[in-house]
């Protein structure tokens, strides 16, 4: 026999209304309805406001279900009547048991893999967890990983590398208001960007506070590609929906989170325009031609590529981006092609230290819940900005200007072989008596091997009044001699970058 | 990659070349469906025409938390204003492009970043209902439902295509993950 379903029943009739719970997170009952009813609210966005019901974290499509039916009854009005409230998702209500679940080994904690993973395992790589599982560093038999990552580093620096760039966050942003959408999330100029150009750039949040940067790309008029941090791009890309769904919903954007679309490759290093060179393609890849900062789409032996001229590295970089069933062969192929230029891949670690060398932040390692783009020194290009971003007026208050804030600098070990301790706090005093006062912290540390010493990146009080400073870190009851630098150890002028 | 075999994978390839279905007895089968065209669809202002637009140039819009077909396109409801069109294996997904050229609606390829599994057997609700909140019970989750959720820790899109078949799409970065745990959501059933 076929199941009927029953009638809905919303409420027990003739037991108290103050003990019949509608929404169970914001405790809002029948009576509460039967108020909102007497008050005469009419409309349901209304009688939510009044009760507070659906307000909570299910975003009303649990609780105001229940709510709208009580409120057609006690109205008598059908349901369709009365109408909805504006729901969020998620669309369908999530248990709690769907986020907690099972504990099953392996299969526990999701984790995503890149195209070309097998062949990263292949080659050694020493696979760690991001979220993506991705390479730290390739270490050849006997060799350390700190041997490994100082051989990377200096093979891109001296010849030419290439890294598995597949996570990096890629929010296509689309419309006719697309540029507008841009140029109040970036801090910095999003809308005299040219297509076929990219920028650098910062977001903030509501309080002037860095949450994430990077490159991104005019690929026509009203179509932009955002780049962002490949373990922020989830929030990021939640961020700009929250802002366009809630706060500029007549803005006529779309977003689109494309990150997995792509498989992408970076290929970095003094030659590695001969190693494009070598690939069958429509793209022009002379410096003249396209520059540093410049954006071509094209044939890369025959599969449509999107190539990128930008650099974490400090390097002359290309990051070519096919679609993602060709990862594993557009990787295969740029390692055959790159035999004959002694290729070397490298992986996160090895990555970390050509961005600090170059004084590339990285947002959270480099920054903290406090950074402002006035402390990462970018105080003068965003004078120049006359629009509203978000942040802005946060950046104006006396607070965000004064002097001795935590200044993004460079720090530098007197004594070239001695480790910097990441973590460790500047102060002024060799000799440490504590409590003292703490001048901020070293953010980032390694071991340079293109400039033979330790060096690092900190926040520091005043830190930009202070370049050429000696300075003492201290960390688990010992210091180090360091000096205050720019954050740029490498490459000031930017040439290798630029070649 | 022209001069050298051009290899074209899917998510779970190659780890998985070996075994590119997984059966567990005769209660249930897990394949992933290959290379579907996939256009992500998103309206921005909606109203009245824009709607017979896409009706005359798409055939009827499915209803929220459903998916219809019509000449080989498969038309599922995203969220409100936002839909996603798939075309079988093959498809020409420029051909849909070029079909909605002139509405001001936009359009994203995700082919690439998409892996769809079509998942077969009584036991396949059972599974997935371990790890996810919506209620799967037959006579709840009908065929022709199609709804985003959170399965296993994923934003999943659900679809109930026949009776006993079932098709997930997920990112494809969490093809091999996804495969994993239902392997074991099924070695769970064997153990019984």
């Amino acid at each position: 026999m076929r199941q009927q379903p029953g009638d809905a029943y919303w409420y027990t009739r003739g037991a108290p209304t103050d003990k019949q719970w509608l929404d169970f997170q914001y405790d809002v009952k029948v009576s509460d309805i039967e108020l909102a009813n007497r008050e005469n609210f009419v409309s349901i966005e209304h009688v939510k406001r009044f009760t507070t019901n659906g307000m909570s974290v299910d975003q009303g499509k649990t609780s105001n279900v229940n709510a709208l039916a009580v409120m057609a009854e006690l109205s008598g009005r059908r349901i369709p009547e009365v109408g909805t409230t504006k729901f969020r998702p998620p669309y369908h209500p999530v248990t709690l048991g769907t986020i907690a679940g099972q504990r099953r080994g392996e299969a526990y904690l999701p984790r995503q893999i890149l195209p070309a993973h097998d062949w990263h395992i292949d080659q050694g790589g020493v696979m760690q967890d991001y979220g993506w599982m991705r390479p730290d560093c390739y270490p050849q038999v006997g060799e350390s990983e700190q041997a490994a990552i100082d051989r990377e580093v200096m093979a891109v620096r001296n010849g030419v590398g290439m890294f598995d760039a597949t996570p990096l966050g890629k929010i296509e942003v689309k419309g006719a208001d697309a540029a507008i959408f841009l140029q109040r999330i970036y801090a910095n100029n999003a809308r005299s960007l040219k297509p076929g150009f990219a920028r650098y750039g910062l977001m903030c949040n509501e309080n002037g506070v860095v949450i994430d940067d990077g490159v991104f790309v005019r690929l026509t008029e009203d179509h932009f590609l955002c780049h962002c941090t490949s373990g922020n791009t989830a929030r990021v890309y939640q961020w700009l929906e929250e802002w366009l769904q809630c706060e500029w919903p007549s803005l006529r954007v779309a977003l689109s989170n494309q990150t997995s679309q792509w498989a992408s490759a970076t290929v970095s290093g003094p030659r590695a325009r001969e190693l494009m060179r070598l690939f069958e393609s429509d793209i022009d890849f002379s410096c003249k031609a396209f520059s540093h900062m410049q954006f071509r789409s094209g044939q890369i032996d025959g599969v449509a590529a999107r190539v990128l001229r930008a650099s974490f590295t400090g390097e002359l970089t290309y990051e070519i981006s096919v679609p993602a069933r060709y990862g594993l062969s557009l990787w295969k192929r740029i390692d055959a092609l790159g035999q004959a230029l002694n290729i070397v891949p490298y992986g996160v670690e090895s990555l970390m230290v050509l961005r600090t060398e170059k004084g590339y932040l990285h947002i959270g390692v480099d920054t903290d819940g406090t950074t402002t783009p006035l402390d990462l020194g970018w105080g003068a290009p965003l004078s120049k900005k006359t629009d509203d971003f978000i942040g802005a007026r946060s950046l104006l208050r006396s607070h965000d200007q004064r002097n001795d804030r935590l200044h993004f600098v460079g720090l530098q070990a007197i004594d070239s072989g001695q480790s910097l301790p990441l973590g460790g706090h500047i102060v002024s005093q060799v000799n440490v008596e504590l409590p003292m006062e703490s001048q901020g912290y070293c953010t980032s540390a390694c071991y340079s091997p293109t400039l033979k010493r330790w060096i690092g990146l900190g926040l520091v009080s005043c830190g930009r009044e202070r370049m050429n400073e000696s300075v003492s870190i201290f960390a688990n009851g010992k210091t180090v001699a360091a000096k205050v630098v720019s954050p740029t150890h490498l490459d000031v002028k930017g040439e290798r970058l630029n070649a | 990659m022209r001069n050298v075999e051009k290899e074209i994978l899917t998510p779970i390839q190659p780890r998985l070349r070996a075994r590119p279905v997984l059966e567990v007895r005769a209660e249930g089968r897990l394949v992933e469906r290959k290379f579907l065209g996939i256009l992500r669809l998103q309206v921005i202002e909606w109203d009245n025409v824009i709607q017979a637009q896409l009706c005359e140039h798409l055939g009827t819009l499915p209803e929220a938390s459903a998916f219809v077909e019509h000449h080989g396109l498969r038309i599922h409801w995203i969220s409100p204003k936002e839909y996603l069109v798939i075309l079988e294996e093959g498809g020409d997904e420029q051909c849909v492009i070029d079909l909605l050229a002139d509405l001001p609606v936009l359009i994203s390829v995700i082919s690439d970043s998409r892996i769809t599994f079509s998942l077969k057997g009584e036991v396949v609700p059972k599974i997935l209902a371990q790890r996810c909140g919506l209620d799967l019970h037959p006579s709840v989750f009908v065929v022709g439902c199609s709804t985003v959720t959170r399965v296993a820790g994923l934003s999943v899109m659900v679809v109930r295509v026949d009776s006993l078949v079932y098709e997930v799409s997920m990112d494809r970065s969490y093809g091999q993950y996804f495969w994993e745990w239902f392997e074991q959501g099924f070695s769970c059933f064997e153990m019984s």
